[in-house]
Formats: C-alpha cells, sequence, structure tokens
C-alpha cells in the first residue's frame, strides 16, 4: 500500500521554479532518501510534503488522502529539522509532549505514551532537563521524540545529523536505523551525505534542479546509474569520466582515446567514431597486478587513509585526475609512472548527452 | 610608545568624566548633603538639621499623594505601552495589510521630545476645540467641553494616555527585534504540532518575548522615572496637586516653595527607589541569561 504520492509537484517563488515536476509514490514502511547538491530543492520538497510550503500544483496525497491543502497538523506526518527545533524554555518532557498538551490529551495517556517514547530513545534519566543541557545528540533524540509520539503516516527529517559531529553522527546513524526497524514507519530523509543515503535508504531520490534524476535502492544507483549525474553523486570517491570514441577493432567494439584502449565487454549501441564518456568506479581500477591494463598514468597525488589508499593520476588527454582506490599501504608515490588496470568489468558509457548507454557488468 | 597611549586615553577620557562629575556626581551628592540642611536654595545662612527633613517627609500629605500618583504613574506607564506595544508588534509580525507603514507611523512619536508630545496633547485636550471633545461631540451629537486637564480626577490619566501614545512606539519595536529573534523553525513546529494562533502566542512566542520583555519594561520603568517634563508641560502638577509625581513634588518644593533641603531628602527618596528597581532589574536579566544561552 503507498503511504505517499506526489503527482505533478511544482513549486515557484515568484518567477524562479524550484521543483519542476516530481512523480514519486512511496510505499508503507519505506525508508526514503532524498539526496542531491545543495540548492537543488530537496528541502523545498520535504516542507511541501509537510505543509508547510504551498504547493503551486500538482497533488499530494498522504494514505489515499489527497491533502495538497491540508494544513500541516492535519496531513499526518511529523517533522525532525537539522536545528532540533527545540523549544528553550520547555524541559526535555514538555518538548516531547507538546503536541499532545496542545490537545489537551487525558494526564494518563501523556504519562504512558511519554514514557514509551522516552524508553525507545532513552531519554528517561533525561526528562527534567532543558534543552540547553542536553548535548546535541541527545538534543536530536528530543526532536525525533516528539515526532515519535505524534505516531504519523509519515515521518519527515531534514539533515538531522548535520549539525553533530563525525563520531555522533554515526551513532545517531545506526540508531535512526533500528528506529526504523522498530517502527516500521514511513520515513522521508533529506541528507547531502551520501554515506547517510546508501546506509538508511530502501530507495534513494537523487534529485537535481528541482527534477528527479533516478529513483531506485542504494545497489542499483551504484551499479546501474541512469546517467552521469547520479554516476558521480553516488560512490565515494567519484566515478572517474574519460572522455573517448567508439572503435571497432577485430570486429570488438572497443573504447579507444590517446594512449587508452578499453574492450567492452558487451556491445552498445552506439555507432563506430561515436564520442563517449567511459565510467569507471575508482574501485574497479588498480596499479599493475593481474586486470588487463587500459593505459599509463602519473600520479599526482597520494591520500593514505589508514583503511585505504587513493591515488590521483594524470592521464595524458584526459583532463580529470584518475582516482584509483587501493589497498591499505601500497608502494606508490607522487611522480611515478604507473600501469593503470582494471578489475572487474565495471565500465559505464555515457552517450554524449550524458545519459547511460548501457551499463555493463 | 605604551605610556604616549596611556596618556592619549586618559587625555580623551577626562572631558566626558569631567561632565558626568560637574552634572550627575556633584548634584547628587550635594543633594545628599543639603538633605540634611535647611538650606533655601541662595541663601549662605543654612545650618545642619540631621534627619528632621527625612521626618518631615512622613508628616507632607502632599507627599503621600506624590507617591501614590507615582506609583500609579509609573504602574501605568509601564504597563500600558507595553502591552498596546506587544499587542501591535503581534499584528505588524502577523503581515496584516500595511504593516510596514505602520510600524513608521507606530514609531514617528518616539523621535518627538516630550515636550513637543506634551504641546500636542495639550491642544487634543483643549475643553473648547480640542480635538477630543469635538470628537466626543460629533460622536455623541452633544456638545462636549471638558476641561480633561483641569479635573482633578482625569488629569494624571490625560497625562499618562499622552504618555502612553508616545512609549507605544519603542516597546513596539523592541518587540519586533524580539520577535525576529525567534527561530522561524519553532514557528513551524507550532504549525506542525497543530498549536491554534493563541496557544502558539501564550506557549511559545510570550516565553521566548522574555528577554524583550524585560528590555521593555526596564526601559519603560526608568523612562517614567524620568518623565517628569511631561507632566511639567501639560498639568505642572496640578490641579489642586492631583497630578503631583515624585519628582514633581520635589520641583516644587525646591524651585518653588524655596525648601531646598526638604526637596532634597525627596529627591534622596526618589534615588533610592530608582536604585532599587534597577537592581532588580538586573537580577532580572540574569535569570534570563540562565534560560537562553
Ligand atoms: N522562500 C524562498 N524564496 C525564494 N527562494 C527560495 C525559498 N526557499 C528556497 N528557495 C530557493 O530554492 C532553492 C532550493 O532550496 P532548498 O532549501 O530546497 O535546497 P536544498 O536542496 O535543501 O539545499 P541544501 O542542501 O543546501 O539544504 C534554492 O535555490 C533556494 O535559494
Ligand atoms: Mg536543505
Amino acid at each position: 500500500m503507498s503511504t505517499l504520492t506526489l503527482k505533478n509537484i511544482r513549486k515557484s517563488f515568484g518567477d524562479v521554479h524550484i521543483i519542476k515536476g516530481i512523480e514519486l509514490d512511496i510505499q508503507s514502511g519505506e525508508f526514503v532518501v532524498f539526496v542531491g547538491p545543495s540548492g537543488c530543492g530537496k528541502s523545498t520538497l520535504l516542507r511541501m510534503i509537510s505543509g508547510l510550503e504551498t504547493t503551486s500544483s500538482g497533488i499530494i496525497s498522504i494514505r489515499d488522502r489527497d491533502v495538497t491543502h491540508v494544513p500541516p497538523a492535519r496531513r499526518g506526518i511529523a517533522m525532525v529539522f537539522q536545528s532540533y527545533a527545540l523549544f528553550p524554555h520547555m524541559s526535555v518532557a514538555d518538548n516531547i509532549t507538546f503536541g499532545l498538551r496542545l490537545a489537551h490529551a487525558g494526564k494518563d495517556e501523556i504519562t504512558k505514551k511519554l514514557a514509551e517514547v522516552a524508553d525507545i530513545l532513552q531519554l528517561t534519566p533525561l526528562l527534567d532537563r532543558r534543552p540547553k543541557q542536553l548535548s546535541g545528540g541527545q538534543r536530536q533524540r528530543v526532536a525525533i521524540g516528539r515526532a515519535i509520539i505524534r505516531n504519523p503516516d509519515v515521518f519527515l527529517f531534514d539533515e538531522p545529523l548535520s549539525n553533530l559531529d563525525a563520531a555522533l553522527r554515526v551513532q545517531m546513524r545506526l540508531e535512526i536505523a533500528s528506529l526504523h526497524q522498530r517502527l516500521k514507519a514511513t520515513m522521508i530523509y533529506v541528507t547531502h551525505d551520501q554515506v547517510e543515503a546508501m546506509t538508511l535508504a530502501d530507495r534513494i531520490v537523487v534529485l537535481n534542479e528541482g527534477r528527479i534524476e533516478q529513483v531506485g535502492a542504494p545497489i542499483d544507483l551504484y551499479e546501474h546509474p541512469a546517467n552521469r549525474f547520479v554516476a558521480q553523486f553516488i560512490g565515494s570517491p567519484k566515478m572517474n569520466f574519460l572522455a573517448a570514441k567508439i572503435d571497432v577493432v577485430e570486429g570488438r567494439q572497443m573504447a579507444v582515446a590517446d594512449g587508452m584502449a578499453m574492450q567492452l565487454s558487451d556491445e552498445v549501441p552506439a555507432q563506430p567514431g561515436e564520442d563517449i564518456t567511459v565510467g569507471i568506479r575508482p574501485e574497479s581500477l588498480a596499479i599493475g597486478g593481474e586486470g588487463r591494463q587500459i593505459c599509463q598514468a602519473r600520479i599526482a597525488v597520494v591520500e593514505r587513509l589508514g583503511s585505504e589508499t587513493i591515488a590521483y593520476a594524470g592521464v595524458d588527454g584526459q583532463e580529470e585526475l584518475l582516482s584509483i582506490k587501493l589497498p591499505a599501504n601500497p608502494q606508490v608515490r607522487p611522480g611515478d609512472l604507473v600501469p593503470v588496470t582494471m578489475i572487474g568489468q565495471r565500465v559505464h558509457v555515457f552517450g554524449r548527452d550524458g545519459i547511460s548507454i548501457r551499463s555493463q557488468i | 610608545m605604551e605610556k604616549d597611549k596611556t596618556l592619549w586615553r586618559v587625555a580623551m577620557l577626562i572631558p566626558p568624566l569631567a561632565v558626568f562629575g560637574i552634572l550627575v556626581v556633584w548634584p547628587l551628592f550635594s543633594s545628599f548633603y543639603y538633605s540634611i540642611t535647611n538650606w533655601n536654595g541662595f541663601s549662605a545662612d543654612y545650618r545642619y538639621v540631621g534627619f528632621d527633613n527625612f521626618l518631615q517627609i512622613f508628616h507632607d500629605p502632599l507627599f503621600t499623594r506624590a507617591a501614590v500618583n507615582t506609583v500609579i504613574w509609573m504602574l501605568a506607564a509601564v504597563i500600558v505601552p507595553t502591552g498596546l506595544g506587544l499587542v501591535l508588534a503581534l499584528l505588524i509580525d502577523s503581515q496584516v495589510p500595511g504593516a510596514s507603514v505602520f510600524k513608521s507611523i507606530f514609531y514617528l512619536p518616539i523621535c518627538l521630545s516630550a515636550i513637543v508630545v506634551g504641546q500636542i496633547w495639550v491642544w487634543i485636550y483643549q475643553p473648547d476645540w480640542g480635538l477630543l471633545n469635538t470628537a466626543i461631540s460629533l460622536v455623541t451629537g452633544g456638545n462636549s467641553h471638558f476641561a480633561w486637564l483641569a479635573k482633578p480626577g482625569t488629569a494624571l490619566y490625560a497625562v499618562i494616555a499622552a504618555w502612553s501614545w508616545q512609549q507605544t512606539g519603542l516597546a513596539m519595536v523592541i518587540f519586533l527585534a524580539g520577535l525576529t529573534a525567534i527561530p522561524a523553525d519553532l514557528i513551524e513546529v507550532c504549525h506542525i504540532e497543530g498549536a491554534s494562533s493563541g496557544q502558539r502566542i501564550r506557549q511559545v512566542v510570550l516565553p521566548l518575548l522574555r528577554p524583550a520583555t524585560v528590555v521593555v519594561v526596564a526601559l519603560g520603568l526608568i523612562n517614567s522615572l524620568k518623565g517628569f517634563d511631561i507632566l511639567y508641560i501639560m498639568t505642572g502638577g496640578g490641579p489642586f496637586n492631583s497630578s503631583d509625581t515624585l519628582a514633581m513634588h520635589m520641583y516644587n518644593e525646591s524651585f518653588k516653595k524655596y525648601h531646598m533641603g526638604y526637596g532634597s531628602a525627596i529627591s534622596v527618596v526618589l534615588f533610592l527607589i530608582a536604585l532599587a528597581i534597577i537592581f532588580a532589574y538586573f537580577r532580572q536579566l540574569r535569570k534570563v541569561d540562565e534560560i537562553y544561552e
């Protein structure tokens, strides 16, 4: 059953079109993550779903009810803000039960629900404190508590972890994941952190300039990006793009460029001589070893991260440095001229318009 | 070099300190001194009278009346502009049409001196052709010639109205600034949680406006303590001392009746009241700081 349906949703501020026709169907219990570059309209879209922002045209339905013009409180949503948005003059308990108290819920009901929520989020010892006396992670848990107690049809999160430091972010990410499993609730989560997107999402919605570029399971987006935009947005370090041409050598289709030749394992529907872009993930490349050599490259920078090393290497005729993911501590130094090889056959071919011609495995 | 700078700093500080010393500190201590003498304001012949002046205060019916009026004056001069200012700020903030025009209009009176405001309202209250009586005549169809400032029952309140008219703008802009300082997402939480506008204002906006309120009330208190000029212009404390405040009473005793010693004693009492208010104010400020930071 679908919980949330967006039909041709649009939003403009004056003459500026921000959301340019979004179609999306979200199933009950799904965890959907909106990702995209800054300013692409993620927050705007989320706020339109919440009702905090009006919708210029299109229809938003929650549980098959048209809520396009329903005020936020009666849409069956709850929202968690990046800034936590806790009331500084209220205790944790009062913050969490704010909505119940507004609705004049009974004392027993409030106490019971508060105890449940506080238990889920381990906030019980903190209920009497003011937000100011809490750490960032605790504050965000209070904000999540305020959302849970509403028992909404859809949870909306707008970059809830961006204000936390790296370690806490990982911990809270896990907590949100287990919360989702426990509540089996529908959640929409906005982030620009693609690790959060990959780890949390059942499905990722990649947005760019107010349009959906691709929707799919994290692994689908990683393995079958529909276009260059998605390909470079999902995965870290980002995918390498090499300018090349299609050629046929001894009856086999190849991608060729200066000093570089790659055999394409499957035929792609492209004519010899056609300009293409080849996309190769850094983790599909190696230096030397057993893979097929595709080119020579000169190492420019080596970043040693401990568990892995990223080498950036220049290839003649290519504008961008090639990034190559290497094991922990390889013997490479800047200045070395090295043979770059392919491990596996994961090559993505994009046409001149940036659309994937066919991704190959 | 460092020493040069120090000299320079001292040199720059001397003029303002001198002015402050001559116009504030010196008179302050002289009034302490004169409050225990029977000086008449000009004669060189005066003597020490101990606490007689202060004791006299208890037997002075005019003092009691002025003290009562001062309390009424201060309460009204704080509550009315604060309340009206808050209501106006909330209305303007809720984007009623023409909000920014109203904002300027309401703020305008604060730019006028109390003397000008006083004179404007003297005309408004004028019995024969004043705006107020004319308006009342028009509405009731009668012929109103009420002398608002000349009747003991209305004089003080008429001045309070004029004062509030001027001070409301100040309260309004401070509240508006306070409203702008409330994070937008807190208001959005109210929308999501389904707060009515009444609930939003009572449970969220007003508590978060507490810092602004402390400032408005403190300024109101301090301004009302200083609010002598408008009374002086509009009623001079009359009729029959009905609109006397302590400041007015002190002025009359010192400069009209030439009881400079007694007047000084009243000024010392006023000074202590002001001091107490300022202390209370700072304590309140600290409490606010504890909640918001
Ligand atoms: N109230 C508004 N009036 C005019 N333009 C707006 C308004 N709100 C947002 N925008 C514009 O809409 C675009 C999308 O903004 P939005 O906040 O949705 O981006 P975002 O994807 O959430 O970005 P970020 O990752 O930085 O949070 C931006 O260009 C922004 O300037
Ligand atoms: Mg955003």
